[in-house]
């Protein structure tokens, strides 16, 4: 068997741009092949990833422009502000909470604006969130020190606040030194000043990379809702997270909660609901995916089964150009299974080559692809080895038929043929 | 040893161009004799040899190898005589191109599944024996005619078998080249006691052979000793 290899290698080293010419089909559908496998795989993940920091379980719910409305204007920049009647109110909220008993957390967020957060000369970049106590659990919010926006902070309108680690560490150089102090911070239009009650783990968002330098990232701050809303003419919300008790069946729970948004929203002629989950996008997703790498591999099947018909073909010259040597090597005893084996193990030893060759462009493809789309890029051993044993049946299946010929040569034809 | 009776053999069987190469041949050859074949180009000579050599089978006839009909035989069957009864040495050489002196030498212990060490050990005492000592690395393409046939005929020799078969070993070379492979049969004959069928169109070479049999038309014309029963060359 080694023997045979080793006899392969030597009548391909004889014809080596023959030999590339003939692997070149293999390389480009494996090279393909493991490209898209693992961009594929990169892609799902990171947006796996990305689902499971927003909260899988997660269904977020809110109000939009209706769809013939913005087709309607000339522009979609022409988008209204909604009106206070039109947002969803606390009372709404609470008529839903007392609706829905399978929800457990309701998270609320306003947006309050940014601005710089300065002591003395030291600053850091911060975005304001009013939120209410089921936020932290909603987007999974990590304290390192103090405690998070409560009811009671809601309640009482308190002008308090909970920071990141990184702010703390710019100002006060530490989160416990940064607890009670009071944060000054610089908006576009106001000076606000709020007491620090927390400090949370800041997690960066996977894929993005850093976008600011360290000193001048933007982290999120949270104040409680009602104190955000103080400040805004509207007391409504646009859009709400809740999750539901573990155990809920997500696809019927939001499909119940859409229909009854949709009811509050009827008589609306401007704004509709909505209410979607991330598990289900993140289905979707993977779905089109899927579909996706079905398409190319296929395409790259194509690819594979040319690739396999040129080793067939380039091993049915190598045996009609050698049959003198095949009758040589019969005088000398050869029995058909030598021949066969040898030329078979050619015909995989092209394959192989063929497919270490595409192996290796395939992974840099992918690295290339995976950083491009800012997706992590894995590196499968199963991909690896289950497309050197693909390209070793490709070798025995197209190389079988001009081997087995070369077996069958009468010994004294092949002798003499010329 | 080589026992044959009737042999015919025919090409284009049962079509007008239907050709009689070998035309009812008896022959009979035991062991340890070294037999030439001579004849006129187209006798049939080699056709006869390649039956001898269980490399092409007769039209009719029987052919007994050790006392074993050989008709009877499958093709691995086939393949297992040539590779341990029968060394063949061609008059194109025939080595294999791009393998070094040693791995033709190997080549047949390959097929007959001799381990490694042992088959490399056995190919350089072959290539000693024929003075190929300095060149067994060196591959087809950079070897003379000469230096090529040595080669074979160790090859020939790798599975220690019991008949050589020559097809005009001699024919591509210069008569002094020609001469010193004569040698080697000889000494083959002498030494190993091997059986050697010995096809030749030199008559100086013919008669230095123990039996001469000439072949006419696929027939066996003539079956006589040689002048030189002693077997060397003077
Ligand atoms: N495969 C074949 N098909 C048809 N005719 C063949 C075939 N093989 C040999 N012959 C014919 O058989 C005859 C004998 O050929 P062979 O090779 O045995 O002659 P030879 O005595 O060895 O001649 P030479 O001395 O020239 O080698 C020739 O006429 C040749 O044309
Ligand atoms: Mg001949």
């Amino acid at each position: 068997m080694i023997e045979n290899l080793l006899l392969s290698l030597e009548s391909l080293r004889a014809n080596k741009m023959r030999s590339f010419l003939t692997m070149l089909g293999i390389i480009i559908g494996i090279s393909s092949v493991i490209a898209v496998i693992s961009v594929g795989n990169a892609m799902t993940s990171s947006v796996t990833n990305q689902f499971a920091e927003f909260g899988i379980n997660n269904v977020s719910i809110g109000m939009q422009m209706r769809a013939e409305e913005i087709s309607g204007e000339f522009s979609a920049a022409a988008a209204k502000v909604p009106k206070d009647s039109d947002r969803i109110s606390n009372e709404q909220i609470d008529a839903m909470l007392s609706r829905f008993p399978e929800i457990e957390t309701l998270s609320l967020s306003e947006d309050a604006g940014r601005g710089k957060a300065k002591l003395a000369r030291k600053y850091s970049n911060v975005s304001i969130s009013g939120v209410n106590a089921g936020y932290a659990k909603a987007n999974k919010v990590k304290m390192a020190e103090g405690r998070y926006v409560s009811d009671t902070d809601i309640k009482g309108t308190r002008n308090v606040i909970v920071v990141s680690d990184r702010t703390a560490d710019a100002l006060y150089g530490s989160n416990k030194a940064a607890i009670g102090n009071n944060m000054i911070i610089y908006t576009d239009k106001a000076i606000k000043q709020f007491t620090i009650i927390g400090v949370y783990q800041y997690a960066q968002p996977s894929g993005m990379g850093a976008m600011a330098s360290d000193k001048d990232l933007e982290t999120s701050s949270y104040i409680p809702v009602s104190t955000a809303k103080k400040d805004s003419q509207y007391k409504g919300f646009t859009s709400l997270t809740v999750v539901p008790r573990t155990g809920t069946d997500l696809t019927v729970f939001t499909d119940k909660i859409s229909v009854y948004l949709s009811k509050m929203y009827e008589k609306n002629k401007e704004w509709e609901s909505y209410a979607y989950n991330m598990k289900s996008e993140l289905e979707s997703t993977n779905s089109m995916m899927k579909t996706l790498s079905l398409a190319v591999a296929a395409v790259a099947g194509i690819a594979l089964i040319v690739g396999g018909i040129g080793v067939m073909n380039i091993m049915l010259v190598s045996v009609t150009e050698r049959t003198h040597e095949i009758g040589v090597r019969k005088a000398l005893g050869a029995k058909d299974a030598h021949i066969r084996t040898q030329f078979v193990a050619e015909a995989v030893f092209l394959s192989v080559t063929g497919g270490l060759i595409g192996i290796t462009l395939g992974l840099i493809l992918g690295f290339i692809g995976s950083k491009l789309m800012g997706a992590e890029f894995v590196l499968s051993p199963y991909i690896i080895v289950g497309t050197v044993l693909f390209s070793m049946f490709i070798g025995i299946f197209f190389g079988y038929y001009p081997a087995n010929k070369a077996a069958k040569l009468n010994p004294i034809d092949a002798l003499r043929y010329e | 040893m080589i026992e044959i009776r009737n042999v015919v053999k025919r090409y284009f069987a049962g079509t007008p161009n239907e050709i009689t190469v070998l035309d009812g041949i008896d022959l009979h050859i035991a062991s340890g004799e070294f037999v030439a074949i001579v004849g006129q180009s187209g006798s049939g000579k080699s056709t006869l040899m390649n039956i001898i050599g269980a490399l092409d089978q007769p039209s009719s006839g029987e052919y007994e190898l050790g006392g074993t009909p050989i008709q009877r035989m499958n093709r691995d069957e086939l393949a297992q005589i040539r590779n341990r009864k029968i060394g063949f040495v061609f008059q194109s050489f025939n080595l294999i191109p791009r393998n070094s002196a040693l791995k033709n030498v190997e080549l047949p212990m390959v097929y007959a599944g001799v381990k490694p060490a042992e088959r490399s050990r056995r190919a350089k005492e072959l290539l000693a024996m024929m003075g190929m000592d300095e060149r067994m690395d060196h591959q087809p393409n950079e070897l003379s005619g000469g230096q090529k046939q040595r080669v074979a005929i160790a090859r020939a020799l790798a599975n220690n078998p019991d008949i050589i078969l020559a097809d005009e070993p001699t024919g591509a070379l210069d008569s002094k080249t020609g001469n010193l492979v004569m040698e080697i049969f000889l000494r083959i004959h002498r030494e190993e006691k091997k059986t050697i069928l010995f096809i030749t169109h030199s008559t100086e070479l013919a008669e230095l052979c123990p039996r001469v049999v000439t072949v006419k038309d696929g027939r066996i014309v003539s079956d006589k000793a040689g002048s030189n029963r002693g077997g060397t060359l003077s």
